[in-house]
């Protein structure tokens, strides 16, 4: 079997590592200063888990996700995304990773202002060229009529609420059908009702696409909404619990 | 490539005041740039054509070793038999008129003041025909061969306080060194529009030279037009070849007109650092523009390399918006500064401020018309995109080399 993955067969799905993390560790170095981040991290990601990543401020939520987001090297240990050791590639070959494996949703949405709706969702298929103008049309029009934005389709981001801003940013994530989306404080600027719209949403689409969420948080709704749920402190895992399970005992 | 060219084009409006200082400092260098060179080429162009029209004609004549002591105006270098080289140069189909002077320092004096001032004796006709002199009295009458009369620049005669029918005397040296003397009268007044012959020459019949001077039968110079100023170096070579060059100094405009030349290359290195000036102001104004854009935009650049952007898609999209900007302040510039070249290449800049205040005898009139030759536009335009291009790179390259979480963290 291929180095970083396994299979199991439960409940008839085929469920796929697409992350593996071993042995990480993050320091930040300034000047003759370092700072641990994050430390002994062992931790491995499958298709279809909708995972919440909590703790305190400082703890390592936001070095962890830019790990298994590609968009940071661990200074030891091993990050693995669907088979590929990440410590190998160089800043091009991360940027085609995160393009083609990879979505990412913002604490503050990050669209690009000079794009409207549709052209941001459009963005990451540009960047694939794997797509001819029809068929974006079609996979672009039909994921914002799922998500109760087609109205708002050509409309720029401050034409928008913060809440169809945070829909267009999912949708971006999603519409290159990523193995993984990564969501840093998806939640955190925008007001409790709004918040739980848009996980509902993340949860409905995770479970339809089969595509994996992980997103940092403080807020203990946003964690009970996930079924697998990772603690951090000082840069340690200190827990790591299926909540699913959990729910049924 | 078309997903670059959207960002960076509508980038370009998300901060319209900036961006349109920017535009505006592009424009006013390249527009700017295009006067100035066009105000130049159209000068020295000016001044060489003044000076070839009203003094030096395509070609000259001289006997030889006269061009080696021309300053002097030296009567040891005569051309003698002079009707027969005249009427032989006529024959020549690429000479269309030929006209003989002697050309002699002199002192025009009205017995209070004096001038120092260069005589030129002339065949009235022949000098009509080539120089047209005729038609540039502005007061009196044109000279005939045999009267002892003289045309004066008319700055001159107010200088020295005369009008036309007044008396003067020319004191000069016969070709023997001996001093001489003659009165004239004031036949008319000239104004050639070439400061140099306005200020500095008088014209007398070149008989009436020829006696004083004791020059019977000789001249210091043939002054003739060929087709073109174009073909004046074609003409001299042929000249050089059907002439003796033992017995004949023979040159194009190019040669007497060499100061004159050497002067405009002086002028066109200052020409230079004023445009290095311009191009530094626009290249330090849209390399602000573009670090500021950088660094206001740096949590996008996060986002965008989070997307799949590649570093040099960065680098790309930042050197895009400088180009675009370069392009537009270009264009607008150029066609700015085009259309004021081509208003003063038509309707010309009045100078008479700068001639009034030490430039009496540059050979450039009141008036000085700006050339403009619509292809070399093109290159102003090509200049905008460069210099906008080459001030983005460092902009462009420090937000192309930022790590993707130290861009995602900023504010």
């Amino acid at each position: 079997m291929a180095e970083g993955i396994f299979l199991i067969l439960k409940n008839y799905e085929l469920i796929m590592e697409i992350i593996r993390l071993e042995k990480v560790e993050k320091i930040y170095r300034s000047g003759k200063t370092e700072q641990k981040a994050l430390e002994g991290i062992d931790l491995s990601i499958t298709t279809g888990e909708f995972i919440s990543i909590a703790g305190p401020s400082g703890s390592g939520k936001t070095t962890l996700l830019n790990l298994i987001g590609c968009l940071d090297k661990p200074t030891a240990g091993e990050v693995i995304v669907d088979e590929v050791r990440v410590k190998n590639l160089d800043h091009n070959q991360l940027a085609d990773l995160r393009s083609q494996k990879i979505g990412f949703i913002f604490q503050t949405f990050n669209l690009i202002p000079v794009l409207t709706a549709y052209e941001n969702v459009e963005f990451p298929l540009l960047l694939r060229h794997n797509t001819n103008a029809e068929e974006r049309n079609k996979m672009i029009t039909g994921i914002f009529a799922e998500v109760g934005l087609a109205e708002y389709m050509h409309r720029r981001p401050t034409e928008l609420s913060g809440g169809q801003q945070q829909r267009v940013a999912v949708v971006r994530a999603l519409i290159k059908k990523p193995k993984l989306i990564l969501a840093d404080e998806p939640t955190a600027n925008l007001d409790s009702g709004t918040g739980k719209a848009i996980l509902q949403i993340m949860k409905e689409l995770n479970k339809k696409n089969n595509i994996s969420f992980v997103f940092s948080t403080h807020d203990r709704m946003v964690m009970d909404f996930a079924s697998r749920l990772i603690i951090l402190k000082d840069g340690k895992i200190i827990k790591d619990i299926n909540q699913d399970n959990s729910r049924k005992n | 490539m078309l997903l670059l060219l959207k960002l960076a084009f509508r980038n370009i409006f998300r901060n319209f005041r900036r961006s349109l200082l920017t535009f505006l400092s592009i424009s006013i260098g390249i527009g700017l740039s295009i006067i100035i060179v066009g105000i130049l080429i159209g000068t020295e162009k000016q001044s060489i054509r003044l000076l070839v029209s009203t003094r030096i004609g395509h070609a000259q004549v001289y006997a030889a070793g006269y061009v080696e002591e021309e300053l002097t105006l030296p009567l040891d270098y005569t051309i003698s038999g002079y009707e027969a080289l005249v009427d032989e140069l006529l024959t020549i189909p690429a000479v269309q008129t030929a006209a003989e002077r002697i050309l002699f320092p002199a002192t025009l004096t009205d017995g209070i003041d004096e001038l120092r001032i260069t005589g030129a004796g002339i065949d009235a006709i022949r000098e009509n025909v080539t120089f047209h002199l005729a038609d540039r009295i502005v007061d009196g009458t044109y000279i005939a061969p045999g009267e002892e009369k003289i045309l004066l620049g008319d700055v001159v005669a107010e200088l020295f306080g005369k009008r036309v029918g007044d008396p003067m005397t020319i004191i000069a040296r016969t070709k023997y060194g001996a001093i001489t003397a003659l009165d004239v009268e004031i036949a008319g007044l000239f104004n050639v529009g070439n400061p140099e012959i306005d200020n500095n020459y008088f014209f007398l019949p070149l008989d009436i030279a020829q006696k004083i001077l004791e020059m019977e039968n000789e001249i210091t110079e043939v002054t003739l037009f060929g087709n073109s100023m174009d073909e004046a170096d074609a003409l001299e070579t042929y000249l050089n070849g059907r002439f003796d060059t033992n017995i004949y100094d023979i040159v194009s405009w190019k040669y007497s007109s060499k100061d004159l030349l050497k002067l405009y290359s002086m002028k066109s290195k200052g020409t230079q650092v004023i445009y290095l000036i311009l191009f530094i102001m626009i290249s330090a104004s849209i390399m602000n523009t573009m670090l500021m854009s950088v660094y206001e935009r740096t949590r996008e650049i996060g986002t965008l390399m989070s997307l799949g952007f590649r570093r040099r898609n960065i680098l790309s999209l930042f050197a895009l918006e400088g180009g675009f900007l370069g392009a537009f302040g270009g264009v607008i510039g150029t066609i700015i500064g085009g259309a004021i070249t081509y208003y003063l290449k038509i309707y010309g800049l009045n100078i008479e401020f700068m001639i009034k205040s030490g430039f009496e005898n540059f050979p450039i009139g009141s008036r000085i018309y700006a050339e403009i030759n619509p292809a070399s536009l093109f290159y102003f335009i090509l200049i905008g995109v460069s210099i906008a291009l080459l001030s983005a790179v460092y902009p462009s390259w420090k937000g192309a080399r930022m790590e993707p979480t130290e861009a995602l963290r900023a504010v």
